[in-house]
């Protein structure tokens, strides 16, 4: 059974060429490693190749000719002033836009900010004048009488300077 | 230019358009290229124009290679591709036929599968047969018993260059030793009688992947 081991191991080997005298008398009475030793031998036969073969002469120029044909080596492109002042500016936009991009949000932000601060203040302002001035929640209550009462009140407190007295009602 | 620098700069340089570099690399590679199609096709010529579709091929796709991968790999990838799509194709043409063998060649090659010494002519004939006989082995189970047991490749490096994984590539060359011993027991490619040789049709065996 080792024999069997061997036997296949050394088959195996990219070196194997012909088998050894020990491998063809195992084989002789172990018809699985004789199929074995044919098969690989049927393999090295079929596939033999001179251990030293080389391209024949002309081998590059007949490749060089089709990659001609199929469009040849592309010229690696060449730096012109031109080109390196394109790359100049390019280099600079890139930077450039960046910096734009981030102010362009910060000022977005800014202006977001700025707009919820002025509705709160009106809504501020809005809530003092009625807490301060009676007869503007009155108005926007709708209730004449107290709306007149209350004109009266406002009539009996001293007007500030410069504003025009109410009218009364004849 | 340098002829040690490494395979990966030379891909660089001539995926950039260097030429020089282009032709250190096919200088480089084209004998190993050469043995390896010669295993799968004896005409010289044959074998040539694989190694010449392989350097097409890295021209036209060195920009792609990935340096992660080894060079070696990559154009042996390439031309076991070639390769097998060229034993594909010679598999469909009409099949090689040693049913009319007479007992006299039949015999050659046989004395050859017993590693016996014969005669330069009679031994290239037997060549011939040989290769007629594993012409009938699936492309892929036959590149993989080649990658391993004459180009002494491991497992994982077969797996590497044919785009497969090391056990798919273990389950194929059990199969295809399975089918190689029945090709040189004579059996199970349609083969007449008991000659050994498998005398009878060489082809069929199989299926093609």
């Amino acid at each position: 059974m080792s024999e069997c081991r061997e036997l296949e191991r050394a088959l195996r080997a990219p070196d194997f060429t012909a088998p050894s005298e020990a491998m063809r008398r195992h084989a002789a009475g172990c018809p699985a490693c004789a199929t074995a030793l044919r098969a690989a031998l049927l393999l090295r036969l079929g596939s033999d190749r001179p251990q030293d073969a080389t391209t024949r002469p002309g081998f590059e120029t007949r490749l060089r000719d089709r990659i001609a044909a199929a469009g040849g080596f592309a010229a690696a492109p060449e730096r012109s002033a031109t080109g390196d002042w394109s790359a100049a500016i390019v280099g600079l936009l890139r930077p450039a836009l960046g910096a734009a991009a981030a102010c362009a949000l910060i000022a977005a932000a800014l202006f977001y900010q700025a707009a919820s601060s002025v509705t709160t203040a009106q809504t501020a302002d809005l809530t003092s004048i009625l807490s301060i001035d009676p007869a503007l929640g009155v108005v926007l209550s709708d209730d004449t009488a107290t709306t007149a009462a209350a004109a009266a009140g406002a009539d009996a407190a001293a007007p500030p300077s410069g504003a025009r007295p109410a009218e009364t009602p004849r | 230019m340098a002829d040690d620098e490494t395979d990966a700069v030379l891909v660089a340089r001539a995926a950039a358009g260097d030429a020089a570099a282009f032709d250190l690399l096919v200088g480089r590679w084209k004998d190993r290229l050469l043995r390896l199609a010669l295993r799968f096709f004896r005409r010289r010529e044959d074998a040539e124009e694989i190694v010449q579709e392989v350097f097409l091929r890295l021209h036209r796709a060195a920009a792609t290679w990935r340096s992660d991968a080894p060079f070696e790999h990559w154009l042996l990838r390439i031309a076991t591709n070639l390769c097998r799509d060229r034993l594909r194709e010679r598999r469909r043409r009409p099949e090689v036929s040693l049913a009319d063998l007479s007992d006299d060649v039949a015999g050659w090659l046989d004395a050859a599968l017993r590693g016996a010494s014969l005669e330069a002519a009679r031994a290239e004939a037997a060549r011939v047969l040989a290769a007629g006989l594993l012409d009938s082995l699936p492309p892929k189970d036959r590149m993989v018993l080649v990658l391993l047991d004459l180009e002494g490749m491991s497992a994982a490096d077969v797996a590497a260059v044919t785009g497969s994984t090391r056990a798919a590539v273990k389950v194929r060359a059990m199969r295809a030793r399975r089918a190689l011993r029945r090709l040189a027991a004579g059996g199970g490619t349609g083969a007449r009688g008991g000659t050994a040789a498998g005398r009878g049709t060489a082809a069929g065996g199989g299926t093609d992947e």
